[in-house]
């Protein structure tokens, strides 16, 4: 009970603050810029099978070619493929001008979401430092370890609620801006080589499922970083260069040794892209295994932070 | 006298071999208003975290209603108030939403007692106002509703009155010295203002660089030894007299009287003695020796 009660405590510390609704304003400010940004970049998809049928037929033509690399030449047999399939079972693409495809598109958003999110979870723990709170935290009679995961649960649920927001918020821009037209149900993606079809609403709760396990080890980093250093500022920075720069590391070091990148944690995110996109930067490695590596390091994270929250001398 | 509910033994706190608390030892009864004195930098603040677990303790222990903060420290804290240094609150909250905060980490307080506590520091009318629009003193004033929120039976004031004008200081004394005695809590409450806390404590402990001067400072309301002044005409025989008869007690000679340090009861048997031996008594007088006094004699420096 006082465990619940506690984490009422954070999540209202979190929400009571005008930083939580300037990041929602800015969230639904980017979906309405999306919107637009669909709206004008959006072709004409009455014709679509013809559309296909046209594509495919100029594929194969250069498939004769044969003077190109195999992944190219992979690629495009699947994309043939999965025209084919489309024409055969009646599934339009999802066209980002149309409702589920401007859902589908607005679920890129949530990488801005990571941000947010790295930046409550950077601060909830040195902000009270700073605000010389801590010590009116702890002089309760309440074990160290539960406050602080009060604190991680309630940035996991901020980041859960952001999540759903997202999600409402992208139904609803999409139902005003392409109302007229609802878009496909069903997803198509590829996975060795063989076309999968997927209700469009299990794909989104997929993508968002893989968006909330990234943003908990991220945050967890965050979270760790600020329990260890208490500095908001360096555990946002480095955080953040983590999401962003993890690529150019993984590019770097996967030029001296294939091994190493696959056990860091950062180049194991996004996991349903592994999935669906092969959008990994990692070669030769499953979902389970990035999964595993990333439930090593929350675990890790998690407990480093704990430790140190536990003996550390609140003196400030 | 009542149990102890706080044990203070062998307490020190080192850090890089400097130590900034060394071996304190006391007790804090119930009902006790216990003052704690000492100059800037003494070992106050340092004190009382460990006392209400913020630091960890190098050597030595405090028990809190039986329990040792070292290793019971949520049982020990279940039962004590604390303010450390300034009473920070979250300034984006209103007075209301931080005590509810706080009522949110123990087990059972009714919303009738925010009330109570509220209306106890007289914030009624700003309780619903966000805390960075209150003063000093009415932050100090909800730094102390939230102490006593949870009816504890120890409070640890670490320089309450910081902040407060002298009719706050005043309110705050009378609430202490009521919570005291109606509800029987121990108050152990720090300060480098002598004159602050010789008004409201019965004891109080001086400290200085970390360590205890051996001298508990008694104050009046609960001294039974005191100073008492004779006035006499034959000061060389009064002492004499009064030397064989009452052996356990020194007299000293000041300018125009005799001096004895003794307790109340002795003192109609010394006059009987005087005037028994043809002494002529001309006034008996209590001298208290100010606190100040002492505390400048066992510091030896200023005060604050
Ligand atoms: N974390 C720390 N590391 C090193 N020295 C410390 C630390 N915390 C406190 N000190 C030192 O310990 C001594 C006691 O400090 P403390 O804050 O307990 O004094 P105080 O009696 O509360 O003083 P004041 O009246 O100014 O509040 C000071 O000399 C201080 O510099
Ligand atoms: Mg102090």
């Amino acid at each position: 009970m006082r465990g619940l009660r506690l984490i009422q405590n954070e999540t209202i510390k979190i929400y009571k603050r005008k930083v939580f609704w300037i990041m929602l304003i800015i969230l639904i400010a980017i979906s309405i810029l999306w919107a637009f940004i669909a709206l004008k970049t959006a072709e004409d998809h009455s014709h679509w099978k013809q559309d296909l049928q046209a594509q495919n037929s100029a594929d194969s033509k250069l498939e004769e070619k044969a003077d190109q690399d195999m992944a190219a030449i992979t690629e495009q047999k699947n994309e043939m493929a999965m025209n084919k399939y489309r024409l055969e079972h009646n599934i339009k693409p999802l066209y980002s001008n149309t409702v589920m495809g401007f859902v589908d598109s607005s679920t890129e958003i949530a990488s801005i979401i990571s941000i947010f999110l790295v930046i409550i979870g950077g601060s909830i723990v040195s902000q009270e430092y700073s605000w010389g709170t801590m010590k009116m935290l702890l002089i309760r009679p309440i074990h160290r370890w539960k406050i602080l995961l009060s604190k991680f649960l309630s940035v996991v649920l901020i980041g859960i609620a952001y999540l759903m927001i997202n999600f409402i918020i992208s139904f609803i821009v999409g139902l005003i801006f392409f109302g007229g037209d609802f878009g496909s149900t069903r997803f198509l993606y590829e996975h060795h080589n063989m076309v999968q079809d997927v209700s469009v609403f299990f794909h989104l709760l997929q993508v968002y499922g893989s968006h909330l396990a990234d943003i908990i080890v991220i945050t967890a980093f965050a979270f760790m970083i600020s329990t260890l250093f208490k500095s908001n500022a360096l555990a946002i920075g480095l955080s953040i260069a983590i999401y962003y720069g993890g690529n150019l590391v993984s590019v770097i070091l996967s030029a001296f040794n294939e091994e190493i990148p696959k056990y860091i944690f950062f180049l194991n995110l996004g996991l349903y892209d592994h999935y669906v996109g092969g959008g990994s930067p990692l070669v030769h490695t499953s979902v389970t295994f990035s999964a595993c590596i990333l439930a090593v390091y929350f675990i890790l994270f998690m407990l480093i932070s704990l430790l140190v929250f536990e003996k550390r001398d609140v003196a400030e | 006298m009542s149990e102890a509910i706080i044990q203070v033994r062998h307490l020190t706190k080192r850090i890089k071999q400097k130590n900034l608390v060394e071996d304190l030892n006391f007790d804090i009864h119930r009902g006790e208003i216990l003052g704690f004195l000492g100059p800037n930098g003494a070992g106050k603040t340092t004190t009382m975290r460990m006392m209400l677990g913020l630091t960890s303790i190098t050597e030595g222990d405090v028990t809190i209603g039986g329990h040792s903060i070292k290793t019971e420290k949520e049982q020990a804290l279940e039962r004590v108030g604390g303010i450390v240094e300034n009473p920070e609150m979250y300034k984006f909250l209103t007075g209301l939403d931080n005590l509810k905060h706080f009522q949110r980490m123990y087990r059972d307080i009714p919303d009738s007692r925010i009330a109570d506590v509220v209306e106890m520091v007289k914030l009624t009318d700003a309780i619903k106002n966000k805390v960075k629009t209150y003063s000093l003193g009415m932050r100090q004033r909800l730094g102390i509703a939230q102490a006593l929120l949870h009816s504890p039976d120890v409070l640890i004031l670490d320089e309450p009155t910081n902040g407060l004008d002298p009719s706050g200081i005043r309110e705050l004394r009378d609430y202490l010295k009521v919570l005291a005695s109606n509800e029987n809590i121990a108050i152990f409450i720090s300060s480098h203002l002598l004159s602050e806390i010789e008004m409201i404590c019965d004891r109080v402990l001086i400290i200085q660089k970390g360590k205890l001067t051996d001298s508990q400072v008694v104050n009046e309301t609960q001294e039974t030894q005191q100073v008492v002044a004779f006035e006499v005409d034959q000061k060389q025989k009064a002492i004499e007299v009064l030397g064989k008869t009452f052996a356990h007690l020194t007299f000293t000679e000041a300018d125009e009287v005799l001096l004895v340090e003794t307790d109340r009861e002795t003192i109609p048997k010394l006059n009987a003695t005087l005037t028994q031996h043809n002494i002529k008594v001309y006034g008996i007088k209590g001298v208290q020796k100010s606190l100040e006094d002492r505390f400048l004699e066992l510091t030896g420096g200023n005060p604050s």
